[in-house]
């Protein structure tokens, strides 16, 4: 895996914004960042797919070793969630994507930092962005990258029968970010009905498309919303939208260990998830779980692509990482190296409990550190999406780097 | 016997809420003290009200105290605050859906959403 210095694109800025990449710049300090690339062998991208399907492989059976023999005390898993976990394990309801974050230098085996399997970002520049990029300055090179056409497939299956009748809610926290996420996704969704006409409707986007799925035309209306938009019916006892119209099937950017403590957490219930889908369903709160690392060591010691974990404490290592069970982008997490803090960060988030994760430091490329993201569609290896900062823990602000194969 | 709010706390529950002028639906005992809406979760949120109008749910036996609670429509008075106008019958044009439930009003990312 190398990095290069590129030339960035005349007129780099807009391109990116016509391509719905609205964030590449926060604050002045550039997030998209188009001046460098890692290239990667055809070698190198087959052994990280293999191991990116053993990995989860590996998460399944860890996350049904945690619900078979009901450890969710341990990780620090709301009593509230747990039917709602077992019931979405048993049933199977639709689940998309997900993307392990591995430290990786392409010589070394990949080590698993973490599992983002909820609520994952960075997809608009992982799927889109980045290859567009590669179109540009690379067009002879290939890239790992097939997240659009398995997101299109996942739709088109899901579309055939796995969802409710009606329209498909996309729904985030209202973050600029968030909603480019959620919105490329409702883009996958409408590019496997065939297209359609968008229409502008009270602050979100309805779209209205034609589903020519074999069964005569139907139209399934896609809709963008705010979390605190949806609505809960207290006389009908289901969810709505802006428009009081139920929702049946959500596409939710937002995490279920904080959706069940908000007031409207008392209505998920087994009633209600019997009458809507939501995307991703309650099962994956145990994959993004970090406390899972330590499960993942305890039935898997010594696996290569793993690194040490546990749940009371360091055990014997001097040199590990800290990590909440429910921290997102790199928020509470403490560096030790040889018993001494190397780097931590702040940050809100609920104080579940913590997991000891051996130190294995970002590789160095000039002072960078890139965090490797492998991305899965419905379980399979999707594509490849770089982050990496100058310090060892990848955050909010750590910059996005494209990639191509270079052999 | 009435519980005393303090006036700041409403008063930041008011401001919180917005509603000072919005008509709203509160579940109250038969004292007229405001309860949690689970105590009247079983009556159709008043919006289907008997020929009375004034809906209420089947008394309950709680340590032999027989509890009877209803649906009170007025503007918004915290919870162990006993109401005081209003009416027990449905305004006309009140929704039974309620929003702000879930989520981060405002949108404000710091990245606690996204992984």
């Amino acid at each position: 895996m190398k990095r290069h210095v590129v030339d960035k694109r005349h007129d780099w800025e807009k391109l990116v914004v016509s391509q719905g990449l609205l964030y590449h710049t926060s604050g002045g300090v550039p997030y998209w960042d188009e001046g460098a690339c890692y290239s990667f062998t055809t070698k190198q991208v087959d052994h990280l797919e293999r191991v990116t399907g053993e990995l989860w492989d590996m998460c399944l059976k860890a996350t049904a070793h945690v619900i078979e023999h009901g450890r969710y005390e341990e990780l620090g898993v709301p009593s509230t969630l747990v039917p709602l976990i077992e019931h979405t394990w048993e049933a199977e309801p639709p689940a998309l994507y997900s993307r392990f974050d591995l430290s990786w230098n392409g010589l070394d085996e990949p080590k698993l930092l973490e599992f983002n399997a909820d609520t994952p970002t960075s997809l608009l520049e992982s799927a889109a962005i980045q290859w567009l990029w590669k179109e540009d300055v690379f067009p002879g090179f290939d890239q790992f990258n097939s997240l659009e056409p398995k997101l299109v497939a996942k739709w088109r299956e899901l579309l055939g029968g796995y969802l409710f009748p009606g329209a498909i809610h996309f729904a985030s926290d209202g973050a600029v970010e968030d909603r480019m996420t959620v919105g490329y996704l409702m883009k996958t969704a409408i590019d496997a009905m065939g297209g359609g006409r968008m229409s502008k409707h009270g602050g979100g986007l309805v779209s209205t498309f034609r589903q020519v799925m074999g069964y005569g035309d139907t139209v399934r209306p896609c809709v963008e919303m705010r979390m605190d938009q949806i609505g809960w019916d207290r006389r009908r006892k289901l969810f709505v939208d802006l428009a009081d119209t139920t929702i049946r099937n959500v596409f939710k950017l937002y995490p279920w260990e904080t959706m069940i403590t908000q007031s409207f957490g008392e209505h998920l219930t087994l009633e209600t998830l019997g009458q809507m889908h939501w995307i991703e369903p309650a099962w994956k709160v145990l994959m993004t779980n970090k406390g899972l690392l330590a499960i993942l060591w305890e039935l898997f010691p010594g696996h290569p692509n793993l690194l040490p974990a546990y749940l009371n404490g360091p055990s014997r290592m001097e040199s590990y990482a800290r990590k909440p069970f429910y921290s997102r982008e790199g928020q509470n997490v403490r560096l030790v190296k040889g018993g001494c803090v190397l780097e931590s960060t702040a940050g809100a988030g609920r104080d579940a409990g913590h997991v000891f994760q051996g130190l294995a430091l970002l590789p160095d490329y000039d002072g960078n550190h890139p965090v490797v993201g492998s991305w899965l569609v419905d379980g399979e290896a999707a594509g490849v999406g770089i982050r990496e900062s100058e310090g060892f823990i990848t955050g909010n602000t750590s910059r996005f780097v494209p990639h191509y194969i270079d052999e | 016997m009435p519980v005393r709010v303090s006036f700041m706390a409403a008063f930041a529950a008011v401001v919180l809420q917005g509603c000072e002028n919005r008509v709203v639906a509160h579940c109250v005992d038969e004292q007229g003290v405001v309860v949690d809406d689970g105590e009247c979760a079983e009556l159709d949120g008043g919006l289907d009200a008997g020929a009375d109008g004034a809906p209420e749910r089947e008394p309950r036996h709680a340590n032999s105290i027989i509890v009877v609670h209803h649906w009170w429509y007025g503007g918004y008075t915290p919870t162990g605050t006993r109401v005081t106008g209003g009416s027990f019958t449905v305004p006309a044009g009140v929704s039974p859906v309620t929003r702000g439930g879930f989520g981060t009003p405002g949108g404000a990312h710091a990245g606690a959403a996204g992984e």
